[in-house]
């Protein structure tokens, strides 16, 4: 690895964790309006097509049609839209994120003694992007339907955020194992 | 125990390397931080947007210009300064040179690796991309939110990123003018031809290479012979070409943040004293600047016949302050680091030795006179006599710009409804927002505008004045303990602004501000027209710092000075016997000393001579929510000798009915429908939210324990009295409608200024104009 190409991947993998946090900032505050009118947010309706399967989840309660009615008595659903709009940019950030990362760690992790191809698992971050726009889109599609949404596209989202959070979750785990696998 | 490229290597070597990295750029990182999230706060529901958000809304394309610069220069700041930190490794591991050329076959091993390599001096394009795009999002903001339209604001912004890249080639133009062979920027646009056109100018080459010379004496002379290499010549030691380009280009910054503070310093108006005030009692001991101060410019500045704008909006100053503290915090870091000296420590010890030796303070301006004649005093009883069959006390809460305006507006609608409050309202009691609005309010009814005046008046920003005031005045102060120090500060910058907007004219919205001498008005010379019914008399509530009492600055003259039940007044507690007069804007700053916006400030009292001056008055007066937020335990003050003289049957008290309406620019929370924090947060923080909790929460249980009690007994009292005089006392609460609050700060956007106006309830109000008609019953009290 040339001393540049190193550094390119430094600054394009600390600019895309920037944009994560900025982005993850900005959809958190998009979404507040809706948390605190009635208590639901966004996950609970993208977990919402599973109902009542995740109804022992904390955020799976709830069916979609009873989230969107409860959004569209309080005048909520354009701030809802607004948020889903600016959600299809996350995913994309945080993949490109989780991506470089990955390739960052393989080349700490050459230098030291030990690394290996599982450390490929951070990646699955940028698979959980893809996942995350299906699930985008299908949810868009059931914010345009308030009053009659789509239950096999709210099902379709449910099963995209259940793989999402899943291929998440190992992207974290992995990542932390490899914390503690490295050696300087 | 130091790290050396020897050590075996060990997981935990790993995260000592991170958290070394993270202790090096703690501050790199904070800073980041501010760049990237502080923008963010113009969307709604961001943390913080109620404070800050409105700083990065309605700029004009010269604003946007500006803070464009502004940012960059921050954002490059960090970069050469983190960059130096980190490649100062050497330097505090084993106290060798402060600068090493980066080498990838032998790490310091102390951080990261592929860190060492990005964070340097020279810099590399990687590292200019990444710290130049920590700026997008503050440029996405302003351009997004500007006033003039997306495709102006873009250019404007364009030609500041395109500026600031002019300004950086060229301060970097030394250090690459010194050494051709180690250039301070690599592969950046522009730079290298610029530079060799440069190194052909041979007088310029040695202007250069002399102040070369001369900075490494200066370094050689304090010993700072770490940042020194060998001269290439072969004539001594120089310093490192890396520290040479920091060097010039914090010059370069402190040249241009001069620059600024020079062309766009607020005026200090010309101010002649409104007439009326205590005729025959000449001020004693008046401190300059109260009667008249000298005048300093007045026009906008002009560059190459293009007027600019003459203010900067209060958003650059911050970004001036960042860059300040970064210049400073970063400077100390570097040469202290290696001795393993914290740099706040050090600065905190810089304040308190530098504020201890020069004894230094903030400082509010008041005129001596001696106590007005008892025939003239002007008595509660004085102030309600010929107010018909009503009187009505409005009380006004704090809540920053927002408070101003909700006062300003509801004084508007309630007087258009029915003219005869202009004679009925006989008492503003006022906190913090609200004392300004209630100062705009008596300055523009002696000028004989509409309401409506006041109003505009009282929502124009001045934040821009304060922040200037912080960037320029007073945090050079702080960080050199008082070395750099001026008679003006945010507090009396800011009060010369709502001066000068006073004095303005209102057309189509705005206030145009105008030069030349500028109507003060003291709290004495109220007196007159007060008496005559023409204005309301103010109560300014304030706090003291010391010991957290209430204090009214007020021109009235309340009855029985060592009566303890009541709030002292400004004179009773700073001049015992004479009267402390000041102007109605400083009364309204001290009330409305909001935290960190303007300084606590102490009275400018000289201590009679030879004699030293008695410890109280060396007090502190911040704002007067710390106390009570609302206002209410002042205009009770007021009240009780009112009403005692109406039951002992005084003449010209005729009122039978006392109305009490509470102006609050934001709807108290339902306390049981607040969020519970978390058992961490309780743990780690909770006395002092708890502390923080009761400042609102005491003074509203006791408002409202004691209001009611008030008007309970004072209603039974005077019924019994006079059964054949009918007497009522009502209680009512003007407020916006749920969800409908603004922002918490000091500035207000238009949309804000829009939505403030939607606001108004014509219902709760058209209630309390048919009690004061006698039509209707006192409206239901509010939570």
């Amino acid at each position: 690895m040339s001393r540049s190409s190193g550094q390119w991947l430094a600054a394009w993998t600390l600019s895309a964790f920037v944009a994560t946090m900025a982005l993850a900032l900005v959809l958190s505050a998009l979404a507040t309006p809706m948390v605190e009118q009635t208590g639901f947010k966004m996950v609970h309706l993208q977990l919402s097509g599973a109902h009542p399967l995740l109804a022992w989840t904390p955020w799976g309660k709830t069916p979609t049609k009873d989230i969107l009615a409860a959004w569209k008595d309080k005048g909520l659903l354009a701030p809802a839209r607004r948020a889903q709009l600016v959600d299809f940019v996350f995913p994309p950030v945080y993949g490109a994120f989780a991506l470089l990362l990955a390739i960052g760690l393989r080349r700490v992790h050459a230098v030291g003694a030990s690394g290996g191809r599982w450390i490929w698992g951070v990646a699955a971050g940028a698979g959980a992007a893809l996942l995350d726009e299906c699930e985008n889109l299908c949810l868009w599609s059931v914010l345009q339907h308030p009053d009659d949404p789509s239950r096999v596209l709210a099902a379709l989202a449910a099963v995209a955020a259940v793989l999402k959070m899943t291929l998440l979750a190992a992207a974290l785990g992995t990542f932390l194992f490899a914390v503690f696998r490295a050696r300087a | 125990m130091t790290p050396s490229p020897q050590t075996p290597t060990t997981r935990l070597r790993f995260l000592q390397q991170w958290t070394s990295l993270g202790g090096l750029m703690k501050y790199g990182a904070l800073f980041s931080a501010f760049l990237v999230f502080l923008p963010l706060t113009a969307i709604h529901d961001v943390p913080l947007h109620g404070i800050l958000g409105g700083l990065f809304v309605d700029l004009t394309p010269w604003e946007i210009y500006f803070v464009s610069i502004a940012l960059l220069g921050l954002a490059w700041s960090l970069m050469f300064t983190e960059g130096l930190i980190v490649n100062s490794i050497g330097s505090w591991l084993n106290g060798g040179l402060a600068y090493r050329r980066v080498d990838a076959n032998n790490p310091t091993g102390y951080v990261p690796a592929w860190a060492e390599k990005f964070f340097s001096v020279p810099v590399t394009p990687p590292q200019f991309a990444f710290f130049s795009l920590l700026v997008v999002p503050g440029l996405l903001v302003v351009v997004d939110n500007g006033v003039a339209g997306v495709t102006r604001a873009t250019l404007a912004a364009a030609l500041g990123v395109l500026t600031a890249y002019g300004l950086l080639i060229v301060l970097s133009a030394p250090a690459a003018i010194v050494d051709r062979d180690d250039l301070p920027m690599r592969g950046m646009p522009l730079a290298g031809p610029i530079w060799s056109w440069l190194t052909s100018i041979g007088p310029l080459v040695s202007a250069v290479q002399a102040v070369h010379r001369a900075v490494s004496w200066v370094l050689q002379v304090f010993g700072l012979n770490y940042m020194l290499g060998p001269d290439p010549t072969g004539r001594g030691r120089v310093v490192h070409p890396p520290h040479f380009i920091a060097i010039t280009n914090a010059t370069g910054l402190v040249v241009l943040i001069a620059l600024t503070a020079l062309v766009f310093s607020p005026v200090s108006p010309k101010r002649a004293d409104a007439p009326g005030g205590e005729a025959g009692t000449p001020a004693v001991g008046t401190p300059a600047g109260v009667a008249t101060t000298a005048a300093a410019g007045g026009t906008a500045p002009s560059w190459l016949g293009r007027v600019l704008p003459s203010e900067l909006p209060a958003v650059m100053y911050l970004y001036i302050m960042a860059i300040t503290l970064v210049l400073t915090l970063t400077m100390l870091q570097f040469h202290l680091g290696r001795l393993r000296v914290s740099p706040v420590a050090t600065l905190v010890l810089i304040v308190i030795l530098g504020y201890g030796w020069s004894a230094l303070d903030h400082y509010f301006r008041i005129v001596r006179r001696p106590p007005p004649r008892p025939e003239n005093a002007l008595t509660p009883v004085a102030i309600a006599r010929g107010s018909g069959k009503n009187i009505v006390v409005v009380v006004a809460s704090g809540g920053g710009i927002l408070a101003a305006g909700w006062t300003t507006l509801a004084l508007e609608k309630l007087i258009e409804a029915r003219p005869e409050l202009r004679r009925e309202i006989r008492l503003l009691s006022t906190i913090s927002g609200g004392s300004v609005g209630a100062a705009y309010f008596l300055d523009s009814t002696l000028r004989g505008e509409p309401p409506a005046a006041a109003k505009v008046k009282s929502t124009r920003s001045s934040l821009a004045a304060t922040a200037y005031g912080f960037a320029f005045l007073d945090l050079p102060r702080l960080v050199t303990g008082g070395l750099v120090s001026s008679t003006r500060d945010r507090g009396i910058l800011l009060e010369n602004e709502w001066l000068a907007i006073a004095n303005g004219t209102v057309s189509g919205g705005r206030v145009d501000k105008h030069s030349g001498v500028l109507t003060d008005r003291s709290l004495a010379s109220l007196r007159d027209p007060i008496r005559q019914g023409i204005i309301p008399a103010p109560i300014f509530g304030a706090t003291l710092m010391e010991s957290g009492r209430r204090v009214m600055i007020t021109p009235i003259d309340f009855p029985g000075q060592a009566d303890r039940r009541r709030g002292e007044t400004l004179s009773e507690f700073l001049l015992d016997g004479d009267e402390a007069d000041v102007s109605v804007w400083t009364a309204a700053r001290l009330s409305a000393t909001f935290a960190f916006v303007s300084p606590a400030a102490r009275a400018d009292i000289p201590p009679p001579p030879g004699k030293t001056a008695p410890v109280h008055q060396a007090h502190h007066f911040i704002d007067g929510g710390y106390y009570d937020n609302f206002g209410v335990t002042s205009a009770l003050d007021w009240l009780e000798p009112v009403l005692r003289a109406r039951e002992q049957r005084e003449a010209g008290l005729d009122f039978e009915r006392v109305l009490v309406v509470q102006l609050r620019a934001f709807r108290r929370a339902n306390p049981k429908e607040l969020r519970a924090r978390t058992g961490a947060i309780a743990a780690l923080l909770g006395p002092f939210i708890g502390l923080e909790a009761i400042r609102d929460g005491a003074a509203v249980s006791r408002n409202d324990i004691e209001l009611a009690r008030f008007a309970g007994a004072w209603k039974t009292r005077l019924r019994a009295v006079a059964p054949d005089r009918p007497f009522d006392i009502c209680l009512a609460t003007l407020q916006p409608p749920p969800g409908a609050e603004g922002p918490l700060s000091w500035h207000l956007t238009a949309d804000d200024k829009k939505r403030l106006e939607n606001t108004w309830t014509p219902l709760e109000a058209s209630a309390v104009i048919a009690y004061l008609a006698g039509t209707g019953p006192c409206p239901e009290p509010v939570n």
